[in-house]
């Protein structure tokens, strides 16, 4: 009886170190990273907000796509926040993105999600036509024809009056919308460089490293795994306790 | 139970109260019919965009605005931020006082009390002032102070605006008057 207890404290032990060995490690990892989230008010962790483009990459932030219309020379796009943009100045405010664009009676013309924002040739806002003053909710493209403005809305082709605000549906036949193309590279640089980057504060890098989220599923499954192996140390420990006992008491 | 009871509780509060109630040409039919309105423009002139940002407290974005009108009746729909979204706000303007005020779209999550009639009924008959303040206080709703600063700028803003389109008219017609005279005394001096 002796002996066999005896075995099976060794072995016991064995594990229990190979157990502690193989997590150290990450225990220390998880200990301080789970202090600094506990005290993460005082730290200020979400006021801390990291920008660097790599930490961005990971977490997949989408960079401002690099498109817009060219009229008359002239480069209107939208910044995917909320400000459209003719060449690098901000113009207007709408809704992304930025459907269609045209130049019609001397006026730029630019379809946003929400609106139609109306500028003129110096790019000063004339008038928004939004959905709730008349522009049809599925409108989503725009062109120009014969000094006049079409509005696509479900595959239907509206005639928009630019004094009125008036829209009326037509049979008039186009043979496209108004699309994107790339923005010239000085450009698209220079819009770059205006645009407010979107950033992680330093409590959601931490929580993500201490859930192990920032590596995707599998991260969350080893850091489960880290979990299940301190259990296992946590049982080991218990039980070799419980057994040096017995065998102190037995005499072993 | 009771938790789930709480949070739909919680949630229809803070729901319920966005959306779109009216589009502007319902709220124009609702206004004019069986009218049909006249619809026009007020160009802003650099005078006049500075005095409305004194009324707003923040720059006047647009070359003009559309209103509609019908005799001495005009309708203005203008947007104002509460807190971080848009409200639009539905003013009609009769004879140099405020006739009807009406919340058309309220985006926010809170605030949304703007929209009763109870509260918009205050604005009813409220004159501006030659300082462009409104000459009647109106009292506020606790939790949506700046919803109700909101639509008192527009209510504002609109008699302003308002003000303005009268006062051209009567220049207009001054001028007008002028030439008529002018004409008829070169009629009645012709030999």
């Amino acid at each position: 009886m002796s002996l066999k207890l005896r075995k099976t404290v060794i072995l016991n032990l064995r594990w229990h170190r190979r157990i502690g060995l193989s997590v150290v490690i990450m225990v220390i990892f998880l200990a301080i990273t789970g202090l600094l989230l506990n005290h993460s008010p005082s730290l200020s962790l979400s006021k801390n907000t990291l920008r660097y483009s790599w930490l961005m990459d990971w977490y997949g932030f989408e960079k401002t796509a690099l498109t817009g219309f060219n009229l008359e020379g002239q480069w209107l796009s939208h910044s995917g926040h909320t400000e459209l943009f003719l060449n690098a100045q901000p113009v207007a405010s709408c809704q992304p993105p930025l459907l269609g664009a045209a130049y019609v009676q001397s006026q730029f013309l630019a379809l946003c999600q929400d609106a139609l924002v109306i500028l003129n040739p110096d790019g000063e806002l004339v008038e928004k036509l939004d959905k709730l003053s008349g522009l049809p909710n599925d409108a989503s493209a725009i062109q120009t024809d014969a000094n006049k403005l079409f509005i696509n809305a479900n595959q239907q082709t509206l005639l928009f009056d630019i004094n009125t605000l008036n829209i009326v549906s037509t049979q008039h036949r186009l043979e496209g919308w108004s699309k994107p193309s790339a923005l010239p590279l000085e450009l698209a640089t220079q819009l770059q460089e205006r645009e407010e980057l979107p950033g992680i504060s330093l409590e959601t890098l931490i929580l993500d490293l201490h859930s192990g989220r920032f590596f995707g599923k599998a991260g969350v499954l080893f850091v489960d795994f880290i979990g299940l192996l301190m259990c296992l140390l946590a049982l080991t420990g218990l039980w070799a306790w419980y057994s040096h006992n017995k065998l102190r008491k037995s005499g072993g | 139970m009771a938790l789930l009871l709480v949070a739909a509780l919680l949630f229809s509060s803070t729901t319920l109260g966005k959306g779109v109630y009216q589009t502007v040409p319902e709220f124009l039919t609702e206004i004019f019919a069986p009218e049909e309105p006249q619809q026009d423009y007020l160009w802003l002139t650099p005078e006049l965009k500075a005095s409305a940002s004194e009324i707003i407290n923040h720059p006047v974005r647009g070359l003009r605005i559309r209103y509609w009108r019908s005799d001495e009746k005009t309708v203005w729909v203008m947007e104002e931020i509460g807190k971080e979204l848009p409200i639009t706000i539905g003013v009609v303007v009769s004879q140099d006082n405020i006739e009807k005020i009406k919340i058309l779209a309220f985006r926010e999550s809170r605030g949304w009390e703007v929209r009763y009639a109870a509260f918009t009924a205050q604005y009813q008959g409220v004159k501006i002032t030659p300082y462009n303040k409104l000459d009647s206080h109106i009292d506020g709703i606790t939790g949506a102070t700046l919803s109700v600063r909101a639509v008192t700028k527009v209510a504002t803003l609109a008699l302003h605006y308002h003000q303005q389109v009268s006062q051209s008219e009567s220049k207009q017609a001054r001028n007008k008057q002028t030439q008529d005279k002018e004409s008829n005394q070169l009629v009645t001096e012709a030999p």
